[in-house]
């Protein structure tokens, strides 16, 4: 597994954030980038001069010597002194003790202040809940300055109240963090699971929910030194932060503008080390982002020539049915160390007009990959061989431009979640007639009379008047029919359409199911139809194309393939699907799972999990050979007992 | 105990109140269940079926205490829990355990299986250490899994994997009722009759009665004993499975059955000729 840190795939093809257990991996990638070392660097310098002051201090920062007053840099006084005649390097290095100690202090009191209370109140909402954010939003209406002000009035100078005043500034910001942070969690099933477990809420709090939150919790905390440093200097700058007495950099600031025409230089030391400091806190602030939540990187496209080999540009012949084929379609991902993984090796499909194809598998067979693809909305950072032709033209090596026009025109696709589908904020109607005014160049009135005609074609009863209605208002039959609609508004030659009844009640299944079958042979638009359910296939579908770890390993017709399956997966799927039979005993399964990409065996893919593969079957790769990818196909009698 | 059932729900009728508005009077409330009964006995498997939105689930989780019903009864073992108040005795906790449909976020991702185990044995039989390690292999072993899957992250396990710990950590307060909704909907259908064949195994030797939740009938008719079917809040007709399932009454529960897809073809390819076989 040592490839499983990297970055798996999940069931769309796109490369998903690394898991918790891999921070350890990224961690180590992020520490030797030149910045972070840079940073770190800094933080440690900054931390050990705020330590060791006294030690490194040249004079005593209060020390004041009147005959040495207001002098530029000298070997005496590096730095030079101030209007006192204190040394300025002293004053500064004390300065840092105090500027850290005081942002430390604020941002630990913050801490401890917001965190807990921000969890508690998200976790149990009610009465509480409301109170607490009224009087937060009340705080957070004034200015923050403004708020330290009225904290410093009531509390006095000094250094513990500086700190107290920043800390209640920030305690407010990361209270309501918090609170989002569990209002998010709370709806997560692991909670639920932790109440039912008996878990006393201290421990569901503190010891579930709380680790699960932490790194936005630490990130947004590092970012507050900085600030922290910037709020306290500008209150001593302002006269109201810290007693005279303690040294640090606002009123050394302070001074030094007061004196600003005597002694230029007196303005350079504390204006240098704030910048510094608040530099050094918000760039160390990025780099725990990085590790914890996941870099946020540039997402660099390769260039055209490189993602399709151009092996055969040459479309392949076909009859004049044939409105979309993927030719020896190979994709593949590069992880961070720069190794090679596919997750679709050499993927043929021809669709026809007027046909219904399903293409089934198992999550992690890549028929997502395939779907996605076939409509050239692949991530711009998979490599990719193999050509996709939609007419004339090669949807994988076409400009971005001309495939987006082919998408929502010539070919359209329809998801799973139906409701995900629609942007909330605008009506249904107003997202199926857009795109026919823009595709189709029609006016609004004739747009809007086309649409009515599509969501009264699919089914949605009374169109006309919910053309008018929010996404939220449909229900998800209603809702998959309204995109089966926006698909169609366009008259697309080719429907792409992944797991479209696999969030839909069986009733409303049904229903899809049947408009998805009207459709094709009513407009004669080809389908392709991406599901892991058998039954669904059966359904709908003339052909099928049966995936396992990124290959197909058998094709033809529906009929024949339910019937006698040649390749002992799709036997294995068809067993293993459940049936509206009575029971008769345990239910046959398919042992293991579908292994992840970097593990695919190269002879058969499936042998590891198949009850008939021989040596012969583990040698070398296997070809798809009469539709089927099995070298004991001929005598293996697959044949379901009816 | 008593010779009752073990679990008795009367007259159950539970009301989602509506979004918090800031003017409170102005809430509207939702009633997903309507007045429900049925009985449980130990070791039965009882399945509710419904589609979404038909109030099953909210029964599951008024049963496991998640939310707190309007009206009715639930009864467990001769005791009233809706009589507990604000907190759940341990007790209850022991007896009634969850497994829900979507295995990865049920399990807490920051947890090792070893520790989502391990904290349900410490808190209801205070065991730790090399102790409770030994418990959680064992039941590691018990759903099928090898030990050394302790030290693995939920998200280094397959669907599969993870709801076989999501059942594992169910069965660790060694449970007389596990509740489980829509066990199998997230999973692949190799994977799910893994699950369904383990969970029949465990019913049969721990003697654990199971209150299913799905929407799959197919799935429901390969493991409950008795089926009840759901629509819009209330229970339209419910008897022993096979009798349902070959003799359903209700127009409701035949729409039903009538629209779980078979697996015989019903179109033809379109190159193929009529009236020669294929």
């Amino acid at each position: 597994m040592s490839l499983a840190t990297d970055r798996v795939e999940n069931d769309v093809g796109e490369p998903v954030a690394a898991r918790p257990s891999d921070s350890a991996h990224s961690f180590a990638a992020i520490l030797r980038r030149p910045l972070t070392i840079v940073c770190l660097a800094g933080t440690v310098l900054l931390l050990a001069v705020g330590l060791f002051a006294p030690l490194l201090a040249p004079y005593d920062p209060n020390d004041a010597n009147v005959l040495h007053r207001l002098q530029g840099p000298s070997a005496l006084y590096w730095l030079g002194t101030d209007a006192l005649g204190r040394d300025t390097l002293s004053r500064l290095l004390y300065g840092t003790t105090t500027a850290v100690e005081t942002s430390f202090e604020a941002v630990g009191l913050a801490i401890l202040l917001g965190v807990p209370i921000g969890l508690v109140i998200g976790y149990f909402g009610g009465w509480w809940d409301r109170v607490v954010m009224r009087i937060t939003d009340i705080a957070q209406s004034i200015p923050s300055l403004i708020f330290a002000f009225a904290v410093i009035a009531i509390l006095g100078r000094g250094t513990g109240q500086t700190a107290i005043a920043v800390a209640i500034v920030f305690g407010i910001i990361l209270l309501r963090i918090a609170r989002g942070l569990v209002l998010r969690e709370r709806e997560l099933l692991y909670v639920d699971a932790a109440r039912v477990g008996g878990l006393s809420t201290p421990h569901i709090l503190f010891r579930e929910i709380l680790p699960n939150v932490v790194g936005p919790l630490i990130v947004e905390s590092a970012l507050m030194l900085g600030s922290a440093i910037m709020l306290v200097t500008m209150l001593s700058f302002l006269g109201l932060g810290l007693d005279a007495e303690t040294p640090d950099w606002g009123s050394m600031l302070d001074d030094a503008r007061k004196y600003q025409m005597v002694n230029p230089f007196m303005t350079l030391p504390p204006g240098l080390a704030i910048m510094f400091a608040v530099l050094l806190f918000n760039f160390s602030g990025d780099t725990l982002r990085d590790a914890l939540m996941g870099r946020r990187r540039a997402v660099r496209r390769q260039p055209r020539e490189a993602r399709t080999a151009a092996a055969s540009t040459v479309k392949p012949a076909v009859d004049d049915n044939t409105v979309l084929i993927a030719d020896h379609l190979t994709v593949g991902y590069a992880t961070d160390s720069g190794r090679l993984f596919d997750v679709l090796s050499d993927v043929s499909i021809h669709l026809r007009r007027g046909e219904t194809v399903g293409l089934v598998g198992e999550s992690g067979s890549g028929k997502s990959t395939t779907g996605m693809a076939m409509i050239g909305l692949l991530p711009p950072v998979a490599r990719r061989s193999g050509q996709v032709w939609l007419g004339d033209c090669d949807l994988m090596a076409a400009p971005t431009e001309v495939v987006a026009r082919k998408r929502g025109s010539d070919i359209a696709m329809v998801f799973q979640d139906p409701v995900g589908a629609f942007s909330p904020v605008h009506t249904i109607g107003q997202q199926i007639i857009e795109p026919l005014q823009t595709h189709r160049g029609l006016s609004r009135e004739e747009a809007t009379r086309r649409a009515v005609e599509l969501l009264d074609m699919v089914g949605i009863p009374d169109a006309a008047k919910r053309i008018n209605d929010y996404p939220h208002q449909f229900s998800g039959g209603m809702a998959q029919r309204a995109t089966i609609a926006m698909a169609l508004s366009c008259e697309p030659k080719v429907l792409i359409a992944d797991e479209p009844t696999s969030a839909l009640d069986v009733t409303v299944q049904a229903q899809v199911l049947k408009l998805i079958e009207r459709l094709s042979s009513d407009t004669d638009t080809a389908v392709l139809l991406i599901t892991h359910d058998l039954g669904v296939v059966a359904e709908a579908c003339d052909r099928v194309v049966v995936m396992y770890a990124g290959e197909i390993v058998e094709e033809g017709r529906v009929a024949d393939i339910l019937r006698r399956p040649r390749h002992p997966y799709t036997q294995a799927l068809l067993k293993a699907t459940p049936r509206n039979e009575a029971p008769s005993g345990r239910l046959p399964t398919i042992p293991g799972a579908v292994p992840p990409p970097w593990e695919w065996p190269s002879g058969c893919r499936f042998a590891p999990r198949c009850g008939f593969a021989t040596e012969r079957c583990r040698a070398a790769k296997i070809h798809l050979v009469d539709g089927v990818r099995c070298i004991r196909a001929d005598e293996l009698q697959l044949a379901l007992e009816p | 105990m008593t010779a009752g059932p073990l679990l008795q729900v009367r007259d159950l009728a539970i009301t989602y109140r509506g979004g918090r508005g800031i003017i409170p009077g102005r809430r509207r409330s939702f009633e997903a269940v309507k007045g429900v009964s049925f009985d449980i006995a130990a070791g039965q498997g009882f399945a509710l079926v419904g589609e979404s939105g038909s109030g099953k689930t909210t029964i599951g989780r008024a049963i496991l205490r998640l939310l707190m019903p309007s009206r009715g009864s639930i009864v467990f073992d001769g005791q009233d829990i809706m009589a507990f108040g604000r907190r759940t005795p341990l007790s209850y906790r022991r007896d009634v355990q969850v497994v829900f449909q979507d295995p990865r976020s049920s399990l807490n991702p920051r947890r090792t299986v070893r520790d989502t185990l391990t904290q349900v044995l410490k808190r209801h039989f205070g065991m730790a250490g090399a102790e409770a390690t030994r418990q959680a292999t064992e039941l590691l072993a018990q759903v099928g899994l090898p030990s050394y899957h302790l030290n693995r992250y939920p998200g280094e396990l397959s669907g599969g994997q993870q709801q076989r710990v999501a059942i594992a950590r169910a069965l660790a307060p060694k449970p007389r009722l596990l509740v489980c909704d829509e066990p199998v909907s997230a999973l692949d259908v190799s994977t799910q009759s893994q699950i369904l064949n383990l969970l029949a195994d465990l019913r049969r030797d721990l003697n654990l009665a199971c209150l299913f939740i799905s929407h799959d009938l197919a799935v429901v008719r390969q493991v409950a004993d008795v089926v009840a079917v759901m629509n819009r809040g209330t229970i339209v007709e419910s008897g022993p499975t096979e009798t349902l399932y070959t003799r359903p009454q209700a127009d409701y529960t035949k729409i039903l059955l009538a629209s779980v897809p078979s697996l015989a073809p019903r179109r033809r390819a379109k190159d193929e000729i009529p009236g020669v076989q294929p």
